[in-house]
C-alpha cells in the first residue's frame, strides 16, 4: 500500500514538461528587472522598508564579481542595513509566533477580511485568528473592536475598552465541557438561566451561525436589558463547546449581530 | 554541495541559482501541486519560493540542513497563494469537505483522494513522506515538530487512511 500511495501521488503531481523553463523564464525576468532598477539607482541606497514582498528590492549583486570598485565597502554596509531591514520585515510579516512555522496549525491565515452585515449595512472587518491548542478550536474575531482574553478554561472576546456605566457586559465566551454532550448540556444551561433571566426560550436546534443548540434568554424589555445567546456545539468527541454571547437589548443589532458573525468563524479543530 | 551553491548564490552567481533550481524544481513542483491541488497556484508558489530563496539565501544558516529551510518557504508560499485565491479554509471546514464515506469498499475509494481529504496536520506529513521519502526526523524538522508528535500524526494519518479505504491496513507503522 505504501507503494500504491506513492505511485498515486507521483502520478497526481505530474506536470507539463515546459513548466520548468516557463517558471525559470519568469524568475529571470523578475531578477533582471530588479537588478536593472538597482543598477540605475545612482545613490545606491536601498529602501529600508518594502511595502510588498513581491516588490522587495534585491540586494545589489554582481555577476562573477565583475563590478568590484572602490565603493564596495560602502555598498556592502548599505546591503547589510537593507538586508537586516528586509529580514525584520520578513520576520514581522510571518504569522504571529512563527519564525518559520511552529506547526501546520500555524498555517491558519493570521488575519482575513470578513464581510458582515450590521444594521442593514454590509461592512468589512479585520478578522484576527485565535487558534486554541488546548481546546482545539479556532475563531476569527474583529480585532478592531474586540480583544480576546485567555482565561482559566475559557476565552472571552470582549470590547477592547470596557463599556462605561450603565451598560451591561458585552462579551462572547468560549469554553469547553469535555464530558457532556451538547443536547444534555443545553438542558442544563437552560435550567441555570431560568434562575437568572426573566425569560428563557425553549431550546432551539440551529444550523447557523453554528451547528448545535441555542438557548436564548433575556432579562426584561428595557434598552439595557441583558440578553444572552448560548450556543452549545459538539467538540466532535464526547463533549461540547459552550459559546455564550452576552450583550444588552439595545446592542442586539450591533454587538449581537457582530457576535453572530464571529460565531460563523468558529471551528472545532478536533477531527472525528 | 548545497552550502557551496548557496554561498555562490549569495555572491550573485546566477549559474549557481540555476543549479539549485534544477536540483529542487521537481520536488518543489510536485509538493506544490499536491498541497494547492491546482496547477496554476502551484506554479505561482514555486516561482515565489525560488525568488525568496534567491533573495533571502543569505539568511540560511549553513550549519543546518537546507531542505527544511527550503520546504518551509515552499509550504508557506503554497498557503500564501491559496490565501490569495481565497481557498484557505479553516481546518474545520476542511474536515467537513471530507466526502469520503468511511465504510466505502476499498475499490471505490481513491487512495489519493483519501489522503487529500485528511486534515492538513496529517496530510502534509504523509505527503512529504511519500512523495519525497523524507525521514521522520527530516519531516519533523521541516514542520518544526517533535519527532514523537510527528510519529503520532503519521500513525493517526494511516489509521484514518485505513478507515477511509474500508479498513484495509495502509502503510507501515511509524
Amino acid at each position: 500500500m505504501d507503494r500504491k500511495l506513492k505511485d498515486e501521488l507521483m502520478k497526481k503531481s505530474n506536470y507539463p514538461d515546459d513548466w520548468k523553463e516557463e517558471i525559470w523564464g519568469r524568475l529571470e525576468a523578475q531578477l533582471d528587472r530588479v537588478e536593472v532598477d538597482a543598477t540605475s539607482d545612482n545613490t545606491q541606497s536601498i529602501p529600508a522598508e518594502r511595502p510588498e514582498p513581491q516588490e522587495e528590492p534585491l540586494p545589489q549583486r554582481s555577476n562573477n564579481n565583475k563590478n568590484k570598485h572602490k565603493g564596495m565597502r560602502t555598498l556592502k554596509i548599505w546591503i547589510g542595513v537593507a538586508t537586516a531591514a528586509v529580514a525584520a520585515t520578513v520576520f514581522l510579516s510571518l504569522p504571529a509566533g512563527t519564525a518559520m512555522m511552529n506547526s501546520v496549525k500555524n498555517w491558519f491565515v493570521p488575519e482575513k477580511k470578513i464581510e458582515i452585515e450590521v444594521e442593514g449595512h454590509k461592512e468589512e472587518t479585520n478578522g484576527q485568528v485565535h487558534v486554541d491548542d488546548t481546546s482545539d478550536y479556532a475563531i476569527y474575531y474583529d480585532k478592531d473592536r474586540y480583544k480576546l482574553v485567555e482565561g482559566d478554561g475559557k476565552d472571552v472576546i470582549t470590547t477592547i475598552d470596557p463599556l462605561p456605566e450603565p451598560y451591561p457586559e458585552v462579551s462572547l465566551t468560549i469554553e469547553q465541557k469535555a464530558d457532556v454532550l451538547p443536547e444534555e448540556l443545553a438542558k442544563q444551561i437552560a435550567g441555570q438561566l431560568q434562575g437568572e433571566y426573566a425569560r428563557v426560550d425553549a431550546i432551539e436546534r440551529v444550523t447557523a451561525p453554528v451547528d448545535g443548540y441555542l438557548v436564548h434568554a433575556i432579562d426584561g424589555s428595557d434598552r439595557l436589558s441583558e440578553v444572552t445567546n448560548v450556543y452549545v456545539v459538539s467538540n466532535k468527541k464526547q463533549g461540547s463547546f459552550v459559546l455564550s454571547g452576552r450583550y444588552f437589548l439595545e446592542a442586539a443589532e450591533g454587538h449581537g449581530a457582530r457576535f453572530y458573525h464571529t460565531l460563523e468563524q468558529f471551528e472545532v479543530l478536533a477531527d472525528e | 554541495m548545497e552550502k557551496e551553491i548557496i554561498s555562490r548564490i549569495v555572491q550573485g552567481d546566477r549559474g549557481a541559482f540555476r543549479t539549485l533550481y534544477d536540483e529542487y524544481f521537481d520536488y518543489a513542483m510536485r509538493t506544490a501541486m499536491l498541497v494547492t491541488k491546482n496547477g496554476e497556484w502551484a506554479k505561482d508558489a514555486v516561482q515565489e519560493t525560488f525568488l525568496r530563496v534567491y533573495r533571502n539565501c543569505w539568511q540560511y544558516d549553513a550549519s543546518k540542513p537546507f531542505k527544511p529551510w527550503f520546504y518551509c518557504i515552499l509550504l508557506r508560499e503554497c498557503y500564501r497563494v491559496m490565501e490569495r485565491e481565497k481557498k484557505v479554509v479553516p481546518f474545520g471546514e476542511q474536515l467537513e469537505r471530507i466526502a469520503v464515506e468511511p465504510d466505502l469498499p476499498d475499490d471505490r475509494v481513491d487512495v489519493y483522494e483519501a489522503m487529500q481529504s485528511l486534515n492538513d496536520i496529517y496530510r502534509i506529513p504523509l505527503l512529504l513522506k511519500y512523495v519525497h521519502d523524507y525521514s521522520e526526523k527530516e519531516i519533523a524538522d521541516m514542520l518544526e515538530l517533535n519527532v514523537n508528535t510527528l510519529k503520532s500524526r503519521l500513525f493517526k494519518a494511516r489509521e484514518k487512511m485505513r478507515d477511509r479505504l474500508g479498513g484495509e491496513p495502509h502503510g507501515s507503522e511509524a
